[in-house]
């Protein structure tokens, strides 16, 4: 039954991957082009799920929303990882007060609620910006405020090695500093870093959607899987277009996926 | 214990403290800063507009500001909300009944279902508890809260249900591992080769000796309890803490937004604290968790 879950979890991936990679695979039309003459159009063979209020393919936007997320939760989860790894790594390898430093800076950005923080921070950005530079405030704000939990176990990991064995004979073979840290360190920390991006993955995709329902994501008319989801709010629709709900499945499959193969790898581990 | 104690009770007064000041500091620093949504109507002229953006960027001077708040803070005064028009303790006060009610039932409900689930869980075979926790977890931990809230919307049930939705999975994950190891202990073992019976084993020798454990989920079901209340009030309309948290980030009401980074940072590291001290007096758990 596992090894069912995980085969489904790798093909849900695949499909998002192609989404990412390939749009125009799965796709022939753009995500912005609208049809005035078909609003609100159920599914049919153009529109296989329909049409938005201004005429636009939702499919289309589903796949290129899907893009978005994904590409946009990657990114962010690389420049925490790279956060997370210069401010754990500094804090472990030199330890004594730079350490406790950090790891009260830590303690502090862990302590407030990470959905209160995006909110405060977003809404201090200008609202009315254009669709790439929403993206990348998005991006810059899940990347630049999601370094605290993984820091701190980057920071565990390289205390563990500044004793090991390994380092030790470094050092005596004469390598310090930086030089010792980036040359022996660094490539026995792969694993960690490997393990916080994957982690990190699904909790980015959650609060860009989070984000999108509230307002704050991804500016239209480009979409993301968040601002997918802000239509739910008129609350008739369900009833007159069920298939509006497909953005919200297909984010809760693609994070279950995610939050199934960062488990399985736990436990092979 | 007083140590602890007094240790936990100097951290969430620094890091409060602190937490107001980079709240403040980033408000005011933010490119947004002083600008309104009156600025967009397009009828004012640009004296008009200027007008408005200066009077919005009171409380600029952060430092300034932030003392004067501190002042006024411990005399009960938080300040006044320029969006609002009202003095924010009575905001506070106005809206706090609400969310406390809701993150507090939210998180019993969701910590309980948790606990029960973990307990459930530990009577299948391993295979299957690990196949159900697994897929259970992981599809509720993928439902953004805001989505959760919708549905809460749409069927007309309390919001108070999402508050738990948003706890259980959390919960029963952390529950589950906790529960697991210490069904697989020695002792256990042992009671299982003198024929005691399965229910006593599961509250005496699995269950009680975890207890510290599971009375520490509390306070991080508040924690997540708090952060889901956020979506949940703004997509349900209800008049809690969340809502006005969602209201001032809108409209970048910096008295607000200064007061609600100090509050959610003593709340949520009081509880914090709380499960660090739980988890303390019982040692050789808190090492396992």
């Amino acid at each position: 039954m596992i090894r069912v879950l995980t085969v489904a979890a790798y093909a849900t991936l695949l499909l998002s991957v192609l989404a990412c990679v390939a749009p125009t695979v799965l796709t022939r039309s753009s995500y912005q082009q609208q049809d005035r003459e078909n609003t609100n159009a159920a599914p049919s063979a153009r529109f296989p799920l329909g049409t938005d209020d201004l005429g636009r393919d939702r499919f289309t936007r589903l796949v290129y929303g899907a893009r978005t997320s994904l590409l946009l939760a990657c990114a962010a989860a690389l420049l925490s990882t790279g956060i997370a790894t210069l401010v754990g790594g500094i804090a472990g390898w030199i330890g004594g007060g730079v350490e406790r430093t950090v790891l009260w800076g830590i303690d502090l950005f862990i302590s407030l609620p990470w959905l209160f923080l995006l909110l405060s921070v977003r809404a201090l950005l200008p609202f009315d910006v254009s669709p790439g530079s929403s993206l990348a405030i998005t991006f810059l704000l899940l990347g630049l405020l999601g370094w605290a939990s993984p820091a701190r176990i980057v920071r565990a990991r390289v205390r563990s090695f500044v004793t090991s064995d390994f380092v030790l004979q470094a050092r005596a073979c004469g390598s310090s500093g930086i030089r010792l840290f980036v040359r022996q360190v660094l490539p026995n920390m792969r694993p960690v870093l490997m393990a916080q991006f994957f982690v990190s993955l699904p909790l980015f995709v959650l609060s860009e959607a989070n984000l999108g329902v509230l307002g704050l994501g991804v500016a239209e008319p480009l979409p993301s899987l968040g601002s997918l989801l802000r239509e739910l709010q008129q609350y008739s629709v369900l009833n007159s277009r069920p298939w509006a709900v497909l953005p919200a499945v297909v984010l809760t499959c693609v994070v279950a996926s995610l939050y199934t193969l960062v488990s399985r790898s736990e436990a092979r581990q | 214990m007083l140590v602890l104690l007094a240790r936990g009770v100097t951290r969430i007064v620094l890091i409060s403290l602190v937490a107001g000041v980079i709240g403040a500091t980033f408000v005011r620093l933010g490119p947004g800063f002083g600008a309104s949504v009156q600025e967009l109507d397009p009828r004012l002229s640009d004296a008009t507009r200027a007008e408005i953006h200066r009077r919005n960027e009171t409380g600029s001077d952060v430092p300034r500001y932030y003392l004067h708040w501190l002042a006024s803070a411990l005399h009960g005064d938080l300040g006044f909300s320029p969006t609002m028009q009202r003095p924010i303790s009575e905001l506070l006060r106005e809206r706090a009944g609400i969310t406390v009610a809701e993150v507090s039932e939210g998180a019993a409900a969701g910590a309980m279902l948790g606990f029960l689930l973990a307990v459930g869980l530990l009577g299948c075979s391993p295979a299957a508890a690990s196949f159900l926790g697994g897929l259970g977890s992981s599809v509720a931990l993928s439902v953004p809260a805001a989505v959760v809230a919708l549905v809460c919307v749409w069927l007309d049930v309390n919001p108070t249900y999402a508050v738990a939705a948003a706890v259980l999975p959390h919960s029963f994950q952390f529950l589950a591992g906790v529960l697991r190891t210490s069904a697989a202990s020695d002792h256990v073992l042992a009671a299982r080769a003198r024929g005691v019976g399965r229910i006593r084993i599961l509250f005496l020798h699995v269950v009680a000796p975890v207890m510290g454990e599971v009375a520490a989920v509390s306070g991080m079901a508040i924690s997540i309890a708090f952060g889901a209340s956020i979506p949940i009030e703004a997509v349900c309309s209800r008049p809690g803490v969340g809502q006005l948290v969602w209201q001032a980030a809108l409209s970048r009401d910096l008295p607000i937004l200064v007061s609600m980074t100090v509050l959610i940072a003593i709340v949520t590291i009081g509880a914090n604290t709380l499960t660090d001290i739980v988890v303390a007096r019982n040692p050789e758990r808190g090492s396992a968790r």
